[in-house]
């Protein structure tokens, strides 16, 4: 599990990065009156927050 | 008095008061590097994340957004990422095998005088990199506030914190971290209600407002960040940095155990995570509010202070001086707070990895104090050197290069020893050695020293950050180390 989350916050930084490096023009944009690349990056900031509190919460029975 | 004063003095003489009840309840070195390990998750997390929003975090950060727009939100997203992975991969991982340093976790492993002075050399340097933002930024603010010159005011932090340290240790430096993260986060959200009062608390109307005066480019990366490679060095840096910060690793030993280090972490990630969704607020605020009043400018268009100063200027539109007080007051204890804990990263480098390791006796604990005090005078005059260097960059950028050596010269070293079993010593050296020389090196030939310190006019290398060459290599350095050792070891004859 721990390599999977690890893994998962990987992905997250390359997809952000990636997508900020590569196809900075996917970001420009509004949705509902936010700007899409503020969107993306609150976006990225909610699944490694998800990912904090999925590993804390877990039952932790490592000493 | 200045209102700025007002609300200095009295956070002064709290910390003071406070570094002095530390130093009469730490009897042991135990309590000197480690305050006896009996810190709460909680009171660990707050200082965590005190240890972590530092200057650059807070004045540079909101300089960044006003200076370049989007581009501070890129430095968030890659410094948040690292807290998930520090939780993870270290912080249990460290306080279970009670390692206080980087050259601890690789003592275990290997008796090796050579390895152990590498890696306390590559934290100081890490150490030196992150002083240097700190104090850059106190200079600055107090230069704007007190009117002393810049290197008098970097003076007097080196004595603040050379002070703190010698005298109250971590159990000070702890304390210390936690009320002001507190302030800090209290302050964060302030500037953030009153940025989003002004705009009928509307956050798409503040952004509105921020494209309207700097157009659509203030919502995509700037100038500096348009080459991909610059940009993914950026974010593998940032966001493996924290998994290598001296100053950082060791407070996970300060906790009772691993579940508790574990938490303190979370908890941490929480926190800053939520001061970084503030500053969003706060730097488009600044970029929104402050272009309508001259007063915060000079002559030249130039902020006053310079361009870390923004949420300063923005606390003085705001709330007038009684919040501009509140904030400088606060910066500054921030400042403090981390110069603190890092001239203790610092001091426990030289004395538990250089001095006490590379001893052929056995050394006290009470020598190891004794020696960390005259580190810590050291280290505090090294940096007021370097910070005249420097004073002109901004320190978000120059967070980002100490991040970089982080990343390349100490993390490589440390995964690789808690989580591979066939790293040798020799793999181990050749790692660290290779992550601290290529980042440094890097660094000194990319345009961030060579041309804007050193003053060429062509860098040798075309990025400013490293890490995505250095940390490969590190990793690289290692493996093949540890792989050349294995081959040897095996067609040696029985």
């Amino acid at each position: 599990m721990k390599t999977l989350l690890c893994g998962l916050t990987l992905l997250i930084v390359a997809l952000y990065y990636g997508v900020l490096a590569y196809a900075p023009g996917l970001l420009a944009g509004h949705l509902a009156g936010w700007p899409l690349s503020i969107l993306f990056a609150l976006a990225a900031f909610a699944a490694l927050f998800a990912i904090t509190l999925f590993a804390a919460l877990r039952r932790d029975d490592t000493p | 008095m200045s209102t700025a004063l007002l609300f200095f003095l009295p956070l002064l003489v709290l910390t003071l008061a406070i570094c002095h009840l530390a130093a009469r309840s730490s009897q042991s070195a135990g309590d000197f590097f480690s305050a006896g390990n009996r810190i709460g998750p909680w009171q660990n997390a707050l200082a965590l994340a005190g240890d972590y929003l530092s200057a650059a975090a807070f004045l540079g950060a909101a300089g960044l957004y006003f200076a370049a727009g989007y581009d501070s939100l890129v430095y968030a997203v890659g410094t948040l990422a690292g807290w998930p992975l520090l939780m993870l991969l270290l912080a249990g991982k460290l306080r279970q095998l009670g390692c206080f340093t980087v050259s601890d976790v690789l003592a275990q492993r290997f008796a090796s005088r050579r390895l152990r002075a590498l890696t306390a050399t590559s934290s100081l340097l890490v150490t030196l990199f992150y002083l240097i933002v700190q104090m850059v930024g106190a200079g600055k603010l107090i230069e704007l506030l007190f009117g002393l010159p810049y290197l008098a005011a970097v003076a007097l932090v080196a004595l603040l914190m050379v002070g703190y340290v010698a005298i109250g240790g971590m159990l000070a430096t702890t304390w210390v971290q936690m009320i002001k993260a507190v302030l800090l986060l209290l302050c964060g959200a302030m500037l953030a209600w009153g940025v989003l009062a002004q705009f009928g608390f509307s956050a798409p109307a503040l952004f509105a407002a921020a494209t309207q005066l700097r157009g659509d480019a203030v919502l995509l990366p700037g100038a500096a960040l348009s080459d991909p490679v610059e940009l993914l060095s950026l974010g593998l840096g940032l966001t493996l940095g924290l998994l290598g910060l001296p100053h950082v690793l060791m407070r996970f030993l300060t906790v009772p155990d691993a579940r508790a280090a574990r938490r303190s972490a979370a908890i941490a990630t929480l926190l800053v995570g939520g001061f970084f969704c503030l500053n969003i607020l706060i730097g488009y605020g600044a970029i929104a509010l402050l272009p309508a009043h001259p007063a915060f400018f000079d002559a030249g268009g130039k902020l006053l202070g310079g361009g870390n100063m923004a949420a300063l200027h923005l606390a003085s539109l705001l709330g007038g001086a009684p919040l501009a007080g509140l904030v400088a007051a606060v910066a500054f204890a921030t400042i403090l707070a981390v110069v603190s804990g890092l001239t203790l990263a610092g001091a426990a480098a030289i004395s538990h990895d250089l001095w006490a390791g590379l001893q052929h006796r056995a050394v006290s604990a009470a020598e190891k104090q004794r020696v960390s005090r005259y580190a810590a005078l050291a280290l505090g005059l090294l940096a007021l050197l370097l910070s005249t260097l420097f004073q002109q960059q901004n320190i978000a950028f120059v967070m980002g290069l100490a991040f970089a050596i982080a990343a390349s010269a100490n993390f490589p070293v440390l995964l690789l020893a808690l989580y591979w079993r066939d790293l040798s010593e020799r793999g181990a050296l050749a790692c660290a050695a290779c992550g601290m020389l290529a980042s440094s090196v890097l660094i000194v030939l990319g345009p961030a020293v060579w041309v804007a310190v050193l003053g060429f006019e062509e860098p040798l290398f075309p990025w400013s950050n490293p890490a995505l060459f250095a940390v490969p290599l590190a990793f690289a350095a290692g493996l093949l180390g540890s792989q050349r050792h294995a081959l040897f070891r095996k067609v040696k004859p029985q």
